[in-house]
């Protein structure tokens, strides 16, 4: 298993290199500005998951710049998928209209997202990112994915402006 | 932080590995996500979900499905006694995987209620694995 290992830095004032924070991780990360408090989450792409997109799955490993870009940019939050034999309360499904993603393999493939979908970003317990892709758009609600009224356990936020 | 990731995505599909297996018709099983992801072509897809545990992946361009996900792996395993095999390390091993997915899509296939849509998604579903040739021979054991 491959780890990253993140040190953060600072100088002192005489200059000194202090070390003032170390974390192990196994994961890619990144931080987006969660729009239900404001607060920083960090964001997860298990290596194992991330190693296997780049090399056998070249299309969604290029969507993983539309992920970044649904992630820091939502229109609607849902919070459970409705598992019915596992505990998915806190499982997230992330909803967003990039501007961009990739209908091919190669990085020339980046065309406009088309505007009758959505793009749902799937996050784990920990903001582990684990599905990605594009649905139907509701009728009722053009922001949302066909049927999600009835699909999660409750919706946690919702763009307004 | 941000920077960097996009920094490494953009490092990265000009590096060598990038789609350097994909040929390689691999089911993927997502441990965060407790669930099997499965795609034959390298194309735009829209998901089509199709119940709590099964999600079709179609083809963007000719509407035609091309691979799934599968979800709820080890609960569905549970309720279709199929424990043990998940409990052998089997992810490791693309054959049994594929026959675990068969397995599954199998029993659950039974349970619909016959000439529904769900149905007809389920065999769609196991259609994409056999359309590949992939060996997907049922074990009932």
């Amino acid at each position: 298993m491959k780890y990253i290992h993140v040190a953060t830095l600072k100088f002192s004032q005489k200059g000194c290199i202090l070390l003032i924070g170390f974390t192990l991780t196994n994961a890619r990360t990144f931080k987006v500005k969660w729009p239900i408090d404001g607060t920083e989450k960090i964001i997860r792409v298990e290596f194992e998951y991330y190693d296997f997109l780049n090399i056998s799955r070249p299309n969604r490993f290029l969507n993983l710049f539309t992920v970044y870009e649904v992630l820091n940019n939502p229109n609607r939050i849902f919070a459970g998928l409705k598992r019915p034999f596992s505990d998915s309360s806190k499982r997230l499904c992330v909803v967003g209209k990039p501007r961009y993603w990739y209908v091919g393999k190669e990085n020339s493939s980046e065309v406009p997202f088309p505007s009758e979908l959505v793009y749902l970003v799937f996050l784990s317990e920990r903001n582990s990112v684990f599905e990605f892709g594009a649905e139907d758009a509701d009728q009722e609600d053009p922001l949302s994915p066909v049927n999600y009224e009835t699909r999660y356990g409750e919706i946690l936020w919702k763009k307004t402006s | 932080m941000e920077e960097d990731f996009i920094k490494q995505l953009k490092q990265d599909i000009i590096g060598n590995d990038f789609g350097s297996k994909q040929d390689d018709l691999r089911m993927w099983y997502n441990k965060e996500g407790d669930c099997i992801q499965f795609i034959t072509t390298h194309v735009a897809t829209i998901r089509k979900r199709i119940d709590e545990f099964l999600t079709l992946y179609i083809s963007l361009e000719d509407k035609k499905p091309i691979g799934f996900q599968l979800k709820d792996i080890h609960a569905f395993a549970d309720i279709h006694d199929v424990d043990i095999m998940i409990q052998t390390d089997v992810f490791s091993k693309d054959k049994s995987l594929i026959s675990i997915t068969a397995l599954i899509l199998f029993n659950a296939y039974t349970k619909i209620p016959e000439s529904t849509e769900r149905r007809t998604s389920y065999e769609e579903a196991y259609k994409t694995m056999a359309r590949k040739e992939i060996n997907a021979e049922l074990s009932l054991n």
